[in-house]
């Protein structure tokens, strides 16, 4: 009696798990190779910027009625090339452009996509103090270098005549992970203070001198609300869904903007397009541009089946990048992520087209 | 007899009472974070309970309607189902090798030895291990839930073969002996007479195992990945429990965070019941 319960057991749960296994993955090789005609269904796997990665799940969430899987997982740009690199993701979100380096980190031909652009801002959550304390480059400088230690220091007192700054200290938070969110930042920094672009340059990673790390920009968030006095560099779409005060920050012509769509958007306009699309979108030269804007790509290989994708997620690959670039702008505006210019639109939608799978193009 | 025995002395009844009570104290005290930390996720954790929070999938939606755990769910069951019919069969394998035929042998007591040594290695490691062996040499593909089974499995065997070599050891010997005398083969002895006898004592082994491996995220951030939507293909990325968890606390949404405190509630309850079969089993044990 006892016997026969024990040896029922062990096949028993390795059967269970095996069929599982097995209609499982039939039920998914059926659904993919089912439909060879234009709607794709499928699996498509994403990692890097967390810039960007409340757009990417949007549209991921978006194209679930169509039977496409979007898995995003937002790791920072720096993780996201890295993951594009060693082939554990189908396309990595980078907000900045691909350097030579990275390339030649990731070997194969890449394709360097254009989505949308966003505001970092400069967030603070200090007691008393609105939204809209005004700052210039120097200033956030010598804030995130531990020279500007309490709120109401000078160097911040007589950029804001009539505001009654409070006399608490500043507590820096900045991202631990590779960020290209850091990126822009720095670069933004590195183009107004000599000491910063010196001592601390402008890359995903850098010597923070001063202030406490956290992972990703929703960690960057999470920080900046729990802790009084602190001012960190997020995304506008984790700002305002965070409720957080941001500062007007001095654009190139000297005035003070506020991060909106509008502002953000003409950071896109008059810019220089590479061949390769590697745009910057910080310091724009436009004078109604918000000046720490940051683009942000989608870098996928050049023939995605090559370097481990099926044809039906190859298809459901290029619907993602198709819907983003058309519908998904819209749902990325809802997002207060700035639209592509239409010249850079339409280049953005001629790099999908250079996407092969096994050499051929994907229909 | 106890005219004989002198009466006990006042300091005696003193250093026993003292005693008593700070033994209770030490009880207590080692209770209150059991109590707290249950009664605070059940607090935290009952209000984001709903049916749609067992019936929908996480949306990913940055603004709109978060939704459910339902992928994290059948993702924790599916991957931990996977590991036990990986670990039990051979945990007990190696038990029964161990007390039926290694005994004391230098390579029986090297095996324990380094099931030992397998205890102690931290779930993070395993979960690196099979990062490197199984995913980035790109033999076998991506993420996907059978390589978090697998890395929950090496979590479990040393669980499952320690406490299996304990309750195997409990057989008596004499029942050994006795299916033996009357001309029993060995493996018809171990089949029919030791694996039947310890039944409910490998099982309750077993289930412990099961439940630390419920618990474990590092084993699955690398393994199975993040993902949303639920999927029943373990060649497939998976979601699980501990990994929602953790993706939901660190989130600066107050919607989120409140959906990490239902997930954690629902992994406890998991946990809990496992646990009280576990028990069950082990009380209809007749050995112990």
């Amino acid at each position: 009696m006892k016997s026969r319960q024990w040896l029922a057991v062990v096949p028993a749960a390795g059967a269970l798990a095996v069929g599982v296994a097995a209609c499982g993955g039939s039920g998914s090789a059926s659904t993919a190779s089912a439909d060879p005609g234009s709607s794709a269904s499928g699996t498509v796997n994403g990692a890097g910027s967390t810039f960007a990665a409340p757009i990417y799940q949007q549209w991921g969430s978006d194209l679930k009625k169509q039977g496409i899987t979007v898995n995003y997982q937002p790791v920072g740009s720096g993780a996201g090339v890295a993951a594009l690199a060693n082939k554990t993701a189908d396309f990595a979100g980078s907000d900045p452009a691909l350097t030579s380096d990275d390339k030649s980190s990731i070997k194969t031909p890449v394709v360097q996509i254009p989505m949308a652009f966003g505001a970092i801002t400069v967030s603070y959550n200090v007691s008393g103090l609105q939204k809209g304390l005004k700052l210039d480059g120097p200033t956030i400088a010598d804030i995130f270098l531990g020279k500007v230690k309490k709120w109401n220091d000078p160097e911040i007192a007589k950029q804001n005549p009539g505001v009654t700054l409070p006399s608490s200290n500043i507590t820096v938070v900045h991202r631990s992970d590779e960020s290209g969110t850091t990126k822009g930042f720095t670069t933004f920094l590195s183009d107004y203070r000599a000491q910063w672009k010196s001592q601390i340059g402008a890359d995903k990673t850098v010597k923070w001198p001063t202030g406490t790390g956290a992972k990703g920009n929703d960690g960057v968030a999470a920080a900046v609300k729990q802790t009084s006095g602190a001012v960190g560099y997020v995304e506008q779409a984790f700002a305002l869904q965070n409720n957080f005060n941001y500062a007007d920050v001095k654009n190139k012509s000297g005035k003070y903007i506020a991060p909106t769509l509008q502002t953000t958007s003409a950071a896109g306009d008059e810019l220089s397009i590479p061949a390769d699309l590697g745009i910057s979108s910080i310091n724009s030269q436009n004078p109604a541009a918000y000046p720490i804007v940051s683009q942000t790509f989608i870098d996928v290989h050049q023939d995605v089946c090559t370097s481990g994708m099926s044809a039906g997620n190859a298809k459901a690959l290029k619907a993602f990048l198709n819907y983003g670039l058309t519908q998904g702008q819209d749902v990325a505006k809802q997002l207060f992520y700035a639209p592509l210019p239409s010249p850079l639109l339409s280049k953005s939608k001629a790099q999908i087209d250079k996407i092969r799978c096994n050499g051929s193009a994907i229909r | 007899m106890n005219a004989v025995l002198r009466p006990v002395s006042k300091a005696r009844k003193r250093r026993d009472l003292a005693m008593r009570a700070s033994l209770g104290l030490a009880t207590a005290l080692a209770l209150v974070p059991l109590v707290l930390v249950l009664g605070y996720v059940a607090k935290r954790g009952l209000g984001a309970w709903s049916w749609h929070f067992f019936s929908t999938d996480p949306t990913g939606s940055f603004l709109g309607d978060p939704g459910g755990i339902k992928s994290a769910i059948l993702g924790t069951i599916l991957m931990v189902a996977l590991a036990t019919a990986i670990s039990v069969p051979v945990g007990v394998g190696v038990a029964l090798y161990l007390t039926e035929y290694g005994k004391n042998s230098w390579f029986a007591k090297a095996v324990r030895y380094f099931v030992d040594v397998m205890t102690g290695v931290p779930s993070i490691v395993f979960g690196l291990f099979v990062f490197i062996v199984l995913i980035l040499s790109g033999g076998v593909g991506g993420y996907a839930g059978w390589k978090g089974s697998v890395a929950l499995s090496l979590l479990m065997l040393p669980v499952v073969t320690r406490s299996a070599e304990v309750v195997l050891l409990l057989v008596p010997h004499t029942l050994r002996e006795s299916a033996l005398a009357l001309g029993s083969p060995r493996w018809r002895m171990i089949a029919k007479v030791v694996l039947p006898t310890a039944l409910p004592g490998l099982v309750t082994g077993s289930l412990l195992a099961v439940a630390r491996a419920a618990g474990e995220t590092a084993p699955l951030l690398f393994t199975a990945a993040i993902v949303n939507g639920t999927s029943l293909n373990l060649g497939q990325r998976m979601n699980s429990l501990p990994v929602q968890i953790f993706t939901d606390v660190g989130q600066a949404q107050d919607r989120l965070v409140a959906r990490a405190w239902g997930a954690a509630l629902t992994l406890v309850v998991l946990v809990l019941l496992l646990t009280l079969v576990a028990r069950y089993m082990s009380r209809r044990s007749r050995l112990t």
